[in-house]
């Protein structure tokens, strides 16, 4: 099955671009020509978290790209490609944490749902409906603005809007299976629910979960860049791809490298998602096979 | 494969087609642009637009008090007297033509001016004065509370008509102020016949037709307003000014949230006057036919001090006075501001009566990290604790600095001030949050310990400033609940607000400056400098921070 | 079960739905910290008998249940309460805003629909040549794109760099909008003969619409290849194919009908996706509708405003899946409404 993925080109992109994303989020240290410094503060809930600094200095501000800056600078002064390799770690961290745990939530509820049916089954139809009716970005806003302006707690509105995605995923795929032949046989047999279940079901049902995962990947960045740009996610100083479209854009005019290498940056990623979980879906199903 | 080649054709012309047609309409845009050498050819050579941030709330004076719905109540309505150009300092007549006031300083008599008509033909006399100031107390704005203006000093038994072109004002307590209160909006005079025929006055309630329509004795009524998207005004052919001479005859106020948009409109002319922020004056810096206008405005902007916070530093004076010692003054102006900010010694700003009496206008903080950390030092406040290879002060407490979301400057401003603070080992985190939000934190918490605001002018007093500013509470001020108080302060204002007399005055200003500058319950950061981008086809054009547009005096030519 | 039936039952499942998004929407700003009435008395100007009063007027001294059961009390009379950004009702603004934002989806769905639809043809039909290459290239880069950059960076070139489009807005500056009829400035243009407006209109369209259509046009194209491909290589088509059907009976008689049910059902959740996308670029074009109107509500903290048009949107989202399952019905006999 692979050797089919490998032929396919614009699948190899994607994986290449995503490779990229990973190597450059691991060695930012060295990428980078300016580095942030974090501070210890603690927030009104009583915790403590991590704060992101950036150096200010006025005097280099909205530099044009040069050899000194790649990405020219912006209204601090501040390296802007120094910012966008510091900021595919918060991007990655972002799409790898709101898909996990989304996907988990999903799963364990829709898989559950589906297999017992029943009064379970129709509540779940029920909260699902009402979270799906919803355009996920306007749920998101309404979350995040409660909860104030942080990268957590945009993570927590996805997460909130994205899981019943995913459990309506697993229950259509867990209701189709559960009626297949195999499973038949394996309660014929007297195995119990958790292991038909976990061995029989869940395993078959990976294969259209991934390919929507991969491609959430993608989706999950564009909602968080776009919430960022509105004025909700990453706090003003954090190297945040979406906040710093959302900072340049007063300067566009003058100053277009500001919005333009960020965007970029989106772009890329998000092509890079989209080619790969396309490939995965190529290879997986059957009927697109030729 | 060949025979569904027509189809495909067919699909193929249709989406050419629908191409096309985009295309044609693209450029049919085009012809709207071309630049024409020398001075570019005038638009709508008889109407002012004007493109904005934001809408006014109401057109109702009763009710207005943000400064979008007072511009345009300012120009549908008079008042009985006003200001002219760009003097702040001398009172003109309007609607009254001369005024005297009485040896117990409470009692002022108006003439008033005849033959005025409103915009329907109705004739104004002092029923509609007394009428416009009873109404603006009995209404009491509950959505904006701008009557306090009046009642201040003036309840239902002030006015008293004499004639009908004579009307008394009894004040219920000396006001040093009081002209300037006639010349604000608030103080506009309505016309009694039409409002009552529109749901007349109602104890605490505002009124819905006033909010939308008007009947004013100003050189403008009001043609439509579509909310959020533009609000005209035409001519009042009945204006007792008259319409000799060069006037703009409609009035066009758009708004646009967007920059990008108010730079493209100024810059092709669709505006001749726009809103454009400070780091985007660039972009219309050297375009043909555009200019910069510049002028001192009472606009001020404040860093508050929250002396009743749980960091209990902040209760002391010396700390503060560090505080206002670490925070970049030139940055301000220069970096957030684009240069666009007037330095701003104490309370009282620029072209206001009595500035000279803060340390003859000269700022007695500046941006001095030594002296703060020597502040500090002596305060007993060390950099003692260790942090990730840093020495901090407090206990590494951090402290919480707020601005509102959106706003560019403070935002520079905030991130500016941590990183000096951070220089001299003191922590703090950056938080932003919407606006009423924000007011909440300030007004119902004291979970904070430095936030960022602003203050505008209600009228031409620098009681309108001091008062409020550094005022205690008990005392009817503190305004931004920085919990700060001092009895001599407040003694000295109360002085300063219950006489005419100039030297009273200026000397209760002076002593109460030199003791609220050595215990600092703000940081006084600048001024606000109007700035906006103007046609050079406009003529006419002044600014007077007590009314920011006058459209009769507006006209479009070259000189 | 009878279609009416069907219908009927779908819309009394609204209902839970309206009261479940409600819940969530009220708690969620109104659990927020904040001071409203003091935003809408006028800030730090404000008097506090002005305040006092309009927390009364907004029942918020009272418990949060409370408050919930003015609030649906208040719904039920169509009342969705003030907006304090605005200054007046939220169902005016609403009802100025909606069309704004309907017509901008409207053009949206026009650029995206047709030239989704042919485009997947064509890709479908040219498998693996270039312009099916070149075609999926421009789908999948659609649906990577951030919708606020591609408007700005659409903004910086055809409204800035080389002036061909207007900036902002949905008429020129100065410019009266045509006698409202329906609130569709190219349909009301129309109606009432004024030229200057449609082009005008039409004109400060394009932009967004393109923007807002952008993404759809992508996944439609999308779907309809990756529908047509499947549908062509199926046993049904081989036969028909067998049975010596011209190449053009194939194509648009069976597999183009069996290819748009999938593509129908995408056009209709792309309808969701619009909504969202609506609020990015009408923040960008300065768009006077619903979407600008939600960021700002949301981000100044306008509560009634946040709450009024989440419901909308719920409404929408709702009606408009229903007219999907409807047409899915219409154009595939096979699937029976309810079940079968």
């Amino acid at each position: 099955m692979f050797h089919l993925f490998r032929k396919s080109l614009l699948s190899m992109i994607g994986l290449a671009i995503i490779i990229l994303l990973l190597l450059v989020a691991l060695f930012a240290p060295f990428l980078a020509k300016e580095h942030p410094t974090y501070a210890e503060v603690s927030t009104e809930q009583g915790t403590t978290q991590v704060e992101e600094r950036w150096e200010i200095h006025f005097d280099r501000k909205l530099l044009p790209p040069s050899s000194d800056h790649f990405f020219g600078t912006d209204d601090y002064g501040r390296d802007i490609f120094s910012m966008i390799v510091y900021g595919s770690q918060t991007s990655l961290r972002i799409c790898l944490l709101v898909i996990a745990i989304s996907t988990f939530i999903g799963v364990l509820l829709g898989g559950l749902a589906g297999y017992f049916g029943g009064v379970l089954d129709e509540i779940l139809m029920r909260i699902t409906d009402v979270f799906l009716s919803i355009p996920y970005l306007i749920l998101a806003l309404a979350i995040a603005a409660a909860l104030g302006r942080s990268i957590d707690h945009i993570m927590e509105a996805m997460i909130i809007t994205w899981w019943p995605t995913y459990a309506r995923l697993m229950r259509g795929q867990v209701l189709a299976l559960r009626e297949q032949q195999f499973v038949e046989a394996a309660r014929s047999v007297g195995a119990r629910n958790s292991r038909i279940l976990f061995r029989h079901i869940l395993p078959n049902s990976l294969a259209p979960l991934l390919v929507q995962i991969t491609l959430d990947l993608g989706a999950v960045l564009l909602v968080a860049a776009g919430l960022s740009f509105i004025g909700l996610g990453a706090s003003p100083g954090t190297a945040e791809w979406g906040l710093m479209i959302s900072d340049g854009r007063a300067f566009m005019f003058h100053a277009w490298w500001y919005v333009t290498f960020p965007g970029l940056a989106i772009v890329l990623v998000v092509l890079g998602f989209n080619l790969l979980g396309d490939g995965l879906r190529d290879v997986t199903d059957p009927k697109l096979r030729r | 494969m060949g025979s569904f080649k027509k189809k495909d054709m067919k699909a193929g012309v249709l989406a050419i087609l629908i191409c096309a047609i985009f295309i044609c309409i693209a450029f049919s845009g085009c012809t709207q642009q071309q630049q024409q050498p020398g001075n570019p050819e005038i638009k709508n050579p008889t109407t002012y637009v004007r493109y904005d941030i934001g809408e006014p709330k109401t057109l109702d004076p009763a009710e207005a008090y943000d400064s979008a719905s007072c511009d345009e109540v300012f120009n549908i309505y008079d008042q009985l007297v006003t200001y002219h150009g760009n003097d702040t300092k001398t009172i003109y007549p309007s609607l009254a033509t001369n005024w005297t006031v009485g040896s117990d300083q409470e009692t002022w008599t108006f003439h008033l001016r005849q033959g005025v008509k409103f915009s329907n033909g109705d004739s104004f006399n002092a029923s509609d004065v007394k009428y416009s100031f009873d109404r603006v107390l009995t209404m009491n704005s509950p959505d904006s509370g701008v009557a306090w203006i009046l009642s201040q000093c003036m309840n239902l038994n002030s006015t008293t008509i004499l004639d009908p072109y004579t009307v008394q004002i009894k004040l219920k307590n000396t006001y040093g102020g009081f002209l300037a209160l006639m010349a604000f909006s608030v103080a506009s005079i309505v016309d009694k016949k039409i409002v009552e025929t529109n749901g007349g006055v109602v104890a605490n309630t505002d009124n819905e037709w006033m909010k939308e329509h008007s009947v004013g004795t100003g050189p403008y009524k009001l043609d439509h307003w579509t909310h959020n998207s533009e609000i005209v005004l035409k001519k009042n052919d009945l204006y007792w000014g008259g319409w000799s001479g060069n006037h703009v005859d409609t009035v066009v106020v758009k708004t646009a949230d967007e920059a990008s948009t108010r730079i493209l409109a100024l810059n092709s002319g669709d505006a001749d006057f726009a809103y454009i922020p400070y780091e985007n004056l660039v972009d219309i810096k050297n375009k043909t036919g555009v200019l910069i206008f510049n002028a001192p405005s009472y606009n001020v902007v404040l860093g508050l001090f929250n002396t009743e916070s749980e960091n209990t530093f902040m209760a002391n004076k010396d700390v503060r006075k560090a505080l206002s010692y670490v925070f970049n003054y030139q940055s301000a102006i220069d970096d957030a501001f684009n240069g666009y900010l007037f330095p701003l010694p104490g309370a009282i700003p620029k072209g206001m009566p009595y500035y000279e009496t803060q340390n003859n206008g000269m700022s007695v903080y500046n941006h001095n990290l030594v002296k703060a950390a020597e502040l500090l030092n002596a305060s007993g406040y060390t950099q003692t604790t260790k942090f990730k290879g840093n020495f901090y002060r407090f206990n590494n407490t951090a402290i919480r600095i707020w601005y509102n979301s959106g706003n560019a400057e403070r935002q520079k401003m905030a991130l500016s001030f941590q990183q000096d603070l951070a220089s001299i080992g003191i922590n703090s985190v950056v938080s932003t949050e919407s606006w009423p939000q924000y007011l909440n934190r300030l007004y119902n918490t004291v979970d904070w310990d430095y936030m960022f605001l602003g203050w505008m002018p209600d009228y031409n007093d620098p009681d309108d400033y001091v008062a409020p500013f550094v005022g205690s509470a008990a005392n009817g001020g503190d305004t931004f609940h920085t919990g700060w108080a001092n009895a001599t302060v407040d003694q000295m204002i109360n002085r300063a607000k219950f006489n005419v007399s100039t030297q009273i005055r200026s000397d209760s200003y002076a002593t109460a400056f030199n003791i609220y500058i050595n215990d600092p319950s703000l940081i006084y950061i600048g001024q606000e400098s109007y700035t906006r981008g103007i046609r050079t086809w406009l003529q006419g054009y002044s600014y007077n921070p007590c009314i920011e547009y006058y459209y009769y005096n507006y006209y479009k030519a070259y000189k | 079960m009878k279609t009416w039936e069907y219908i009927v039952r779908r819309l009394l499942l609204l209902i839970p739905v309206l009261i479940g998004v409600t819940i969530i929407t009220f708690t969620v700003s109104h659990v927020i910290p904040a001071d409203p009435a003091r935003a809408f008395a006028g800030g730090p100007k404000a008097q506090p008998e002005t305040i006092a009063r309009i927390r009364a007027e907004l029942h918020l001294d009272k418990p949060l249940w409370e408050q919930y059961f003015y609030y649906l009390n208040d719904l039920i009379h169509l009342n969705l309460g003030k907006s304090f950004l605005e200054n007046r009702p939220v169902t005016t603004a609403l009802a100025q805003y909606f069309p704004a934002t309907f017509e901008l989806t409207i053009f949206a769905m026009i650029i995206a629909v047709p030239f989704g639809i042919i485009g997947g043809i064509i890709s479908a039909i040219r498998q693996n040549k270039l312009s099916d290459h070149i075609t999926r290239i421009i789908a999948i880069v659609g649906y990577s794109l951030p919708i606020f950059w591609l408007a700005l960076m659409l903004q910086y070139v055809f409204a800035y760099q080389f002036p061909i489009f207007p900036l902002e807005g949905r008429l020129s500056a100065g410019m009266t909008s045509p006698t409202t009829f329906t609130g569709f400035y190219v349909l009301d243009s129309i109606l009432s003969g004024n030229v200057a407006t449609l082009l005008s209109s039409l004109h400060h369209l394009l932009l967004p619409a393109f923007t807002l259509g952008f993404a759809t046009l992508a996944i439609i194209l999308r779907m309809m290849r990756s529908s047509m491909l499947e549908v062509m290589g199926s046993d049904y088509i081989r036969t028909a194919r067998a049975k010596g059907l011209s190449e053009r009976t194939v194509i648009y008689k069976h597999a183009l009908r069996n290819a748009m049910i999938p593509t129908i059902t995408v056009t209709g959740l792309a309808f969701g996706g619009l909504l969202s996308g609506a609020v990015l670029t009408e923040t960008i074009f300065n768009w006077p509708g619903m979407g600008r109107f939600a960021a700002h509500a949301v981000l100044g903290l306008d509560f009634n405003a946040v709450m009024g048009f989440t419901l909308v949107v719920a409404i929408i989202y709702v009606l408009a899946n229903l007219i999907v399952d409807i047409l899915y019905a219409v154009v595939d006999p096979r699937v029976k409404l309810g079940g079968g």
